[in-house]
């Protein structure tokens, strides 16, 4: 096992006993960059020039870690995934990334990334598709492609990523990972680019509970610049994990975990399901009470709708901003309309193109109450249903996704119907805010598979420590990947 | 017959500040005409228009107003740092007014 393929907790005391120096820290992490960065494009910069930290008391002094590109980092190139930022340079670091130097770690790449956090699949950032390191032939979904490729593959420990429909939490599974989403606002997103204000979130992508728990301490908490960020004061992430499940209450939802769902289901949807299962009853096996419950399937099915106007919308109004006049390669013409929209003809992916083409149409003046409003009511409606679940249960459980990774060409993966709802059914954590956490928890044909837990909004340190439970129960924790095809 | 057509998503590009291709026009449309069968899905989600729209995730919210102090704010040339056009200590732009 070489450094970088262990916890921050392992690697905080190797740095204190002086079995290893920062600066070894800091090459083993380059150098396996650019072994990755051959292999499968995680990475937009490699921080060649990064310097090897001072090693402290704080548990992530000294360790490499990498940040989507959506954060800002000071004097590091930042493009959000899109040419239209394509020499873009800030001026200051995200708080995240502030907060993180605070305790030391040492940021050594930006990673590549669905441009502007638009896309799921982690091929539309203007840098390429990012492949998976389980399977070359495949995608790590996104739009955290990169930051999960790159703490999959072992490259360091943790990696920072951004989650809006569940751009953390599926690449999370894609890649065998822990992907968290706090509670939106205990991360500040100052220096974050905006896609969908409403439901953005900062998280993390690390191999294990703990690690989650302690790269989220180090960042969250009020910030000025962040109008939406809550007092976590008391909030202790990590010295909240005991493992302990005695009395937790859990519950799955019926129409979505259920194989008598899908008549017809492929052989990679069965094995997914029944993994599941296999782990639902594990859980009750060790006293852990989970229930089924039964959701309107009506809502369930409408949770992608949902998404695609209020998104749409939100992005639409937010990259309003990138215009090419201030930062960005500035476009060509003879007034600032037809400078800015030259500049956002040639440099805005084919994607965003269109997702703001909607977004215009469902904004219109004869639109706004027929579409988005509407999407906003359904949107509540979903979310009363998941907090009445949790008047209940202390945390609902479900797959992540429809199975294991998916190819780049989608003509090779089997395809069942009706499995929308599933695919996309932890958007419902975005929509509410709820922390929310992909743990692995096995294998389909030999890729890694996903549980996804999610909790009460403010109570991440429930939702970490029954994370922690569980992870503690299967022994899938700190895998690196290893190719299998 | 769509409801739709290119010249929709022209107009619709261009309140958003791009053009777009013929062949990304197409797509476009595509998207645009899924849109009913998007909103006919969310309107078979019972008691929509007994709640109100959604727009935060913490309901709970209350938001503090910080104390009215100055604070450093960042220097002139950092800000200018990425400016393709500079003049003095401002950034260039074209002509806005009668532009």
């Amino acid at each position: 096992m070489t450094y970088m393929e262990k916890s921050v907790e392992e690697l905080h005391e190797l740095l204190i006993t002086g079995a290893v120096t920062p600066k070894e820290l800091l090459e083993e992490a380059l150098q396996k960059s650019h072994e990755i960065q051959e292999k499968y494009n995680a990475f937009i910069t490699i921080v060649d020039q990064a310097e090897a930290g001072e090693v402290s008391e704080h548990v992530l002094s000294a360790i490499p870690y990498g940040a989507e590109d959506l954060y800002s980092t000071k004097g590091i190139l930042t493009t959000g995934g899109s040419e239209a930022l394509c020499d873009y340079v800030p001026f200051f670091h995200a708080a995240a990334v502030d907060r993180l130097e605070e305790a030391g770690a040492v940021l050594a790449g930006k990673t590549a990334m669905d441009e502007f956090g638009i896309g799921t699949t982690g091929t539309t950032g203007y840098t390429g598709e990012v492949r998976n390191p389980w399977d070359s032939s495949r995608i790590c979904a996104g739009s955290g492609a990169g930051s999960a490729c790159a703490v999959a593959a072992g490259v360091y420990p943790f990696a920072l990523g951004t989650d809006t429909g569940d751009s953390i939490r599926k690449p999370a599974a894609y890649c065998g990972i822990v992907g968290y989403k706090p509670t939106y606002g205990m991360i500040s997103r100052h220096g974050v680019f905006a896609g969908v204000s409403s439901m953005d979130h900062c998280g993390v992508f690390t191999r294990s509970v703990a690690d989650a728990a302690i790269v989220v301490d180090a960042m969250k908490g009020t910030d000025i610049d962040d109008m939406t960020t809550w007092d976590t004061s008391d909030v202790h992430l990590r010295d909240a994990l005991t493992g302990d499940l005695k009395g937790k209450k859990l519950c799955y939802v019926k129409e979505l975990c259920d194989i008598a769902n899908y008549p017809g289901a492929d052989e990679q949807l069965k094995a997914h399901l029944a993994n599941f299962m296999e782990k639902v009853e594990m859980l009750r096996a060790q006293g852990v009470q989970v229930d089924e419950v039964s959701v309107d399937r009506a809502l369930l099915e409408a949770v992608p709708s949902v998404y695609l106007v209020i998104g749409a919308a939100e992005i639409s109004s937010n990259l309003g901003g990138i215009t090419g006049l201030i930062f960005g390669p500035r476009g060509e013409g003879r007034s600032w309309a037809e400078l800015m929209k030259d500049y956002r003809t040639k440099h805005f992916g084919s994607l965003t193109q269109r997702k703001l083409v909607v977004g215009s149409y469902v904004l219109q003046d004869e639109n706004q109450e027929r579409y988005f409003r509407k999407a906003q009511r359904a949107r509540r409606v979903i979310v009363d249903t998941w907090k009445e679940l949790f008047r209940s249960y202390d945390a609902v459980i479900q797959p992540a996704g429809t199975g294991p990774a998916k190819h780049s060409d989608s003509a090779l993966d089997p395809h069942t119907e009706g499995t929308e709802a599933l695919e996309d059914a932890m958007l419902i954590g975005s929509f509410g805010g709820f922390p929310s956490i992909t743990i692995p928890d096995g294998f389909v044909e030999g890729l890694p598979v996903g549980m996804n837990i999610t909790g009460r909004i403010y109570e991440d340190e429930d939702l970490l420590n029954i994370a922690y439970g569980i992870e503690g129960m299967m022994d899938y924790k700190g895998r690196i990947a290893r190719e299998v095809k | 017959m769509s409801r739709f057509t290119k010249e929709m998503v022209d107009r619709f590009a261009d309140e958003q500040m791009f053009a777009m291709s013929e062949e990304e026009k197409i797509i476009a449309l595509t998207d645009l005409e899924a849109m009913e069968e998007h909103m006919a899905k969310i309107d078979r989600i019972p008691g929509i228009e007994a709640v109100g729209p959604m727009t935060h995730c913490l309901d709970d919210f209350v938001m503090d107003l910080r104390e009215d102090e100055a604070i450093e704010s960042t220097p002139i040339e950092d800000l200018l740092a990425n400016a393709d056009e500079v003049f003095d200590r401002e950034i260039e732009l074209p002509k806005v007014v009668n532009g």
